[in-house]
């Protein structure tokens, strides 16, 4: 019998992501639990500890849980689900947080240790430099220093009806068929739903206030210009304009026509590659069997060639994990199931010095592309294809080059499925015609058949094995982040070095099935566009000293063991993949002592072609800004710590 | 009936619960809907908090909020546990025996890698309740939960909506569905949680004139001790005589086959068989010994039921260890400290004497009056919680 898990009892955005487009705003508060007068009397102590718990009761049923409400994933769901929640709210506390809520010690002594000392005592665990960090995760002092955090998101479609009204479109059309409106409208929309979340958040740092809780401020750079605000980190889905994503202005359908401004929340990073394909799965995630069997292709663990959901204990406390074993927790065990781990980290990104490195590196990518392999016999597929390309022009090379970079093309594309810009253009070609396929007609009628094959050619996206097509890493280079950060089959301790295909198409994830982290990150910052009156690509993209990036959000149930392991080893260091002291090309993090030498990828070409290696030297372009860890308990751990009922006798 | 023991029944029920979403219709504190286990919970710590001490409001000298929990209108119950049991304690794979993972090593065959945990097919209530029961009678549970019903009906009702099989439409219903639920659901318990009865029995032992103990009786319970050491005895030697028997018989039988199968050509006999076999003459008398025994053994049975019957049988109830009389005990307990107390912070020339003082406290508490002046149901704390004013 499979896991049945109690939705109701676990946060939102643990089970499955807030949707980026559904929630695409918000706000990320630090409090700190004042103390100063909890040390002048002891009595004090007791009062301000009732105080926080006040809050937090008055919080409770603003509290979001994981319980499903009406979404496109929820469609299917024979049951009645509610409407989505205008404001998610999720709460979570750092070490020295749930101390001054009142939890008892001997609960608090059962945290694993990575988490009492927090991310900022770990820096040399994660080459963290804290002199980089906004002055706000930096907890200068005891009076600075984070207990608690909130998390805000808004739900946008009803902003989005407000401006169509506000603007007297009638938003009927553009609602219900299409993800695009018009610019002004999406704009106002935008607006609307800012400041209902500013408004929010504000009412919560006047009672937090009250109460004791003192909101934490210094979220950007003190360079910033003035009217950055500094009280909170706002976090916003990136928008695509119809021209951004190649959308035809004209079609047949006249529902699905628009103008090229027309915006939408996309998918997509500030670096421009579709984000968030892959994420974990497993027991009992997903709301509906046919919908779990689905998901968990390509995202859950390889045993045997098939793909099975991950152990619910590798996210959850209070379950069997990868091991078959109690993930160790904090007694007593009502505190503990039921919740996880949260690692926050803000990574800043120069995209302007991503783009130039990239640029760089397009010339000598293309003369290494256009080398005739010196044996005739034998060529690799790959590269009896990538030397046809001798016409390859340069933005060809510069997008094969950024694929390499990240393991997939900037749509998503798995490097392993199409290796060369040809077969990426007819992957991308019988995409579209699926989905052209299989849009409804007039009546709104679908074609089943279509339908299906759409989504087994989805499949594709996720579905990603490096055995046995790229166990040498001509396709997807093994230093790439995609690779780095889950290596799924490639790897497989149980495979001999002459291992056969038959063999390898058995490789399993065991390598990685305790390594993996959910990741509920969101981009922060507007985008970065280049000039349009610059000369030439190299030169189009000029930093502006703006925040923007990614603030990293991810859950684990062992934060030393999943994040800090893949930071660390994965991420930091090259290693297990044969590349020594090189770090990620994306989110790697160098060792303070090795900065003066650059690091580098090695983009191999095929084995058998005789080829030397194309050596790349990414710009570290990924700064991390700042980080803590926090624990997200479960509702009735809320409860107790509210009541005061946490008993680990 | 091992639910029952010393005047106490313990009532233990484990009641199945609503799963998933279908938990629209039930009473919330706040209007997002939710599951059921979850609105359970939050239901049952509503209860639990108001008379759970807060100990730092009582450091404050602050007198916390004494709102008694519901059980306590009901005058019988000891002790009351509701519990939501989500989940089986999982402790890790199982250690797989050594040699069978040998001998399946050397047949090739691998010990499976991943083992699959337990999982309950549902969530369940836990109903843990020790009430007065003096006759022991299984059929005044039923009472009971009628008394308990009389005072917790709107509780109950909550706690149990949340349960399949209850019937919320009409009072009557309700009260059938929650006597059937609790009832139909009930598992046989031998733990008890009121479990003074000892106590009781120890305090009326004792001789207030010597401080002594007079010994324990045993009367009419005491076991015939040699009657039945001899009976075991008998039984044990009986049970070995026939394992011998047997292990001869088993040995002897196919070797006495293979004795005639070789005599018949006419091969000499080793001399190990032959002495081994058994002689056709020997065959018929040891089966009758055999027979004899089991014969024995079957006879022996009723004997050992009636052990098994007599091990079952609940303690008598002791007298003063009903609900009533402990509170009245634990009262009468307080304010005997609380003069003990004032006597020795006495002011010197202080009017009265510890004479006077103690027929006050007498004619104030009427320590024999069950009706008079005792602690009411549900008050947690006895001596501690009290203070000198």
């Amino acid at each position: 019998m499979t896991v049945t898990l109690d939705r109701a009892d676990i946060q939102g955005n643990v089970l499955l992501p807030y949707g980026r487009a559904t929630f695409p705003m918000g706000h990320l508060l630090l409090f700190h639990a004042d103390r100063a007068s909890l040390e002048t009397s002891g009595r004090e102590g007791g009062d301000r500890t009732r105080l926080l718990r006040r809050f937090l009761q008055g919080l409770l049923p603003r509290i979001s849980s994981g319980r499903l409400y009406r979404s496109k994933r929820t469609t299917e769901l024979a049951t009645v689900v509610d409407e989505p929640p205008t404001l998610t709210v999720n709460v979570a506390f750092s070490h020295s947080g749930l101390a001054a809520f009142g939890v008892p010690q001997t609960t608090l002594a059962g945290f694993p240790v990575e988490f009492q000392e927090g991310m900022r005592a770990r820096a040399a665990v994660l080459n963290d430099t804290i002199d980089l960090w906004d002055e706000v995760w930096q907890e200068r002092g005891e009076t600075a220093r984070i207990d608690l955090l909130i998390l805000l998101r808004v739900h946008f479609a009803r902003a989005l009806a407000k401006s169509y009204r506000q603007q007297g479109i009638p938003d009927h059309l553009h609602r219900h068929c299409c993800d695009y409106h018009p610019e002004a409208v999406f704009e106002g929309a935008r607006r609307l739903a800012r400041r209902h979340l500013e408004r929010r958040s504000e009412q919560l740092i006047r009672q937090a206030d009250g109460l004791g809780l003192r909101l934490l401020t210094g979220h950007a750079r003190s360079n910033q210009p003035a009217t950055t605000e500094r009280r909170w980190q706002h976090i916003e889905t990136l928008t695509r304009t119809r021209d951004e994503d190649g959308l035809p202005s004209r079609c047949d359908d006249p529902a699905l026509e628009g103008l090229g401004t027309d915006r939408r929340y996309g998918e997509y990073e500030h670096f421009g590659f579709l984000d968030g394909i892959s994420d974990p799965v497993f027991e009992g995630q997903h709301a509906t069997a046919q919908l779990q069997a689905e998901k968990v292709i390509g995202q859950g663990r390889l045993e045997q060639g098939r793909w099975q959901p991950v152990a619910p204990g590798e996210f959850l406390l209070g379950y069997p994990d990868e091991a078959q074993e109690q993930t160790a927790a904090a007694i007593p065990f009502s505190f503990s199931r039921n919740g996880t781990f949260l690692v926050v980290r803000k990574l800043h990104q120069d995209v302007a010095a991503f783009e130039q490195t990239i640029n760089q590196h397009v010339p000598a990518f293309q003369a290494w592309l256009r080398q005739r392999p010196q044996q005739a016999q034998g060529l690799a597929e790959q590269d009896s294809e990538q030397g046809s390309e001798q016409d390859t022009d340069a933005r060809e090379a510069r997008l094969l080059l950024r694929a390499k970079l990240v393991g997939r093309w900037d749509d998503g594309t798995p490097l392993v499925v199409a290796p060369s810009y040809r077969r990426w253009q007819a992957f991308r070609a019988e995409h579209q015609r699926l989905i052209t396929a299989a849009r409804p007609d007039r009546h709104g009628h679908r074609d089943q058949a279509a339908l299906r094959e759409l989504r087994l050619f989805r499949r594709r996206f996720r579905d990603v094995r490096y055995e046995p097509d790229d166990s040498d890493g001509a396709r997807c280079p093994f230093g790439s982040h995609g690779r780095r950060s889950n290596p799924r089959d490639s790897g497989d301790p149980r495979l001999s070095e002459q291992a056969s295909d038959r063999e390898r198409q058995q490789a399993g994830s065991v390598l990685v099935n305790r390594r993996r982290i959910l990741r509920r990150g969101m981009s922060y910052g507007e985008r970065l566009r280049p000039q349009t009156d610059a000369a030439d690509r190299a030169t189009a993209y000029v930093d502006d000293g703006a925040e923007r990036g990614t603030l990293f959000m991810a859950l684990c149930a062992g934060l030393f063991r999943q994040f800090e392991f893949l930071q660390q080893q994965w991420l930091n260091y090259g290693a297990e993949f044969g590349g020594g002291n090189d770090v990620c090309p994306i989110s790697g993090v160098m060792a303070p002592e090795d900065r003066s030498e650059r690091s580098k990828l090695i983009i191999a070409a095929a084995a058998d072609s005789a080829r030397p290696p194309f050596v790349m030297r990414p710009a570290m372009a990924v700064e991390c800004r700042g980080g803590a860890y926090f624990f997200m308990p479960s509702l009735t751990a809320l409860r107790q710590i509210a009541q005061g009922m946490v008993d680990p006798i | 009936m091992p639910s029952s023991d010393a005047g106490f029944y313990h009532l233990t029920s484990l009641i199945p619960i609503h799963r998933g979403e279908e938990a629209s219709s039930l009473w919330r504190w706040d209007p997002q809907s939710t599951t059921a286990v979850h609105s359970l919970r939050e239901l049952l710590d509503s209860f639990r908090s108001v008379d759970v001490p807060d100990l730092e409001e009582e450091e404050h000298g602050r007198t916390p909020i004494a709102r008694p929990v519901p059980f306590s209108r009901n005058e019988r119950t000891h002790f009351a546990r509701l519990v939501v049991v989500e989940a089986l304690a999982y402790n890790g794979i199982k250690p797989p025996d050594t040699l069978i993972g040998l001998a399946r090593g050397l047949l090739g065959s691998e010990v499976p890698l991943r083992e699959k945990a337990d999982q309950l097919p549902g969530p369940y209530l836990l109903v843990l309740i020790d009430f007065d029961c003096p006759g022991g009678d299984p059929r005044s549970v039923a009472d009971y939960l009628a008394e308990l019903w009389l005072t917790m009906e709107q509780e109950w009702t909550l706690i149990l909506r949340h349960c399949p099989g209850f019937e919320a439409s009409d009072p009557l219903r309700r009260q059938r569905s929650y006597m059937a639920l609790l009832l139909d659901h009930e598992i046989e318990s031998t733990f008890s949680f009121a479990s003074y009865a000892w106590a009781a029995e120890r305090a009326r032992r004792w001789q207030p004139t010597t401080g002594r103990f007079l010994p324990r009786r045993s009367g009419s319970q005491a076991w015939p001790l040699l009657p039945l050491a001899l009976w075991a005895v008998c039984v044990v030697i009986g049970l070995v005589l026939a394992l011998m028997l047997l292990v001869r018989l088993l040995v002897g039988l196919p070797l006495s086959l293979l004795a005639l199968a070789l005599a018949a050509p006419g091969v000499p006999l080793p001399s190990w068989l032959s002495a081994l076999r058994l002689e056709p003459a020997v065959l018929p008398s040891l089966l009758i010994v055999l027979l004899a025994l089991g014969v024995l053994t079957l006879l022996a049975l009723p004997l050992w039921q009636r052990l098994l019957r007599q091990a079952n049988r609940p303690w008598p109830a002791q007298p003063g260890t009903d609900l009533r009389s402990v509170l009245k005990a634990l009262h009468l307990q307080r304010s005997f400290l609380a003069l003990a107390e004032g006597w020795q912070n006495r002011p010197a020339g202080a009017p009265g004497s510890l004479r006077s003082r103690f027929r006050d406290v007498l004619q104030e508490t009427q320590p024999d009056n069950l009706e008079g002046p005792a602690l009411r149901p549900g008050q947690i704390a006895s001596i501690r919680r009290h203070r000198q004013p």
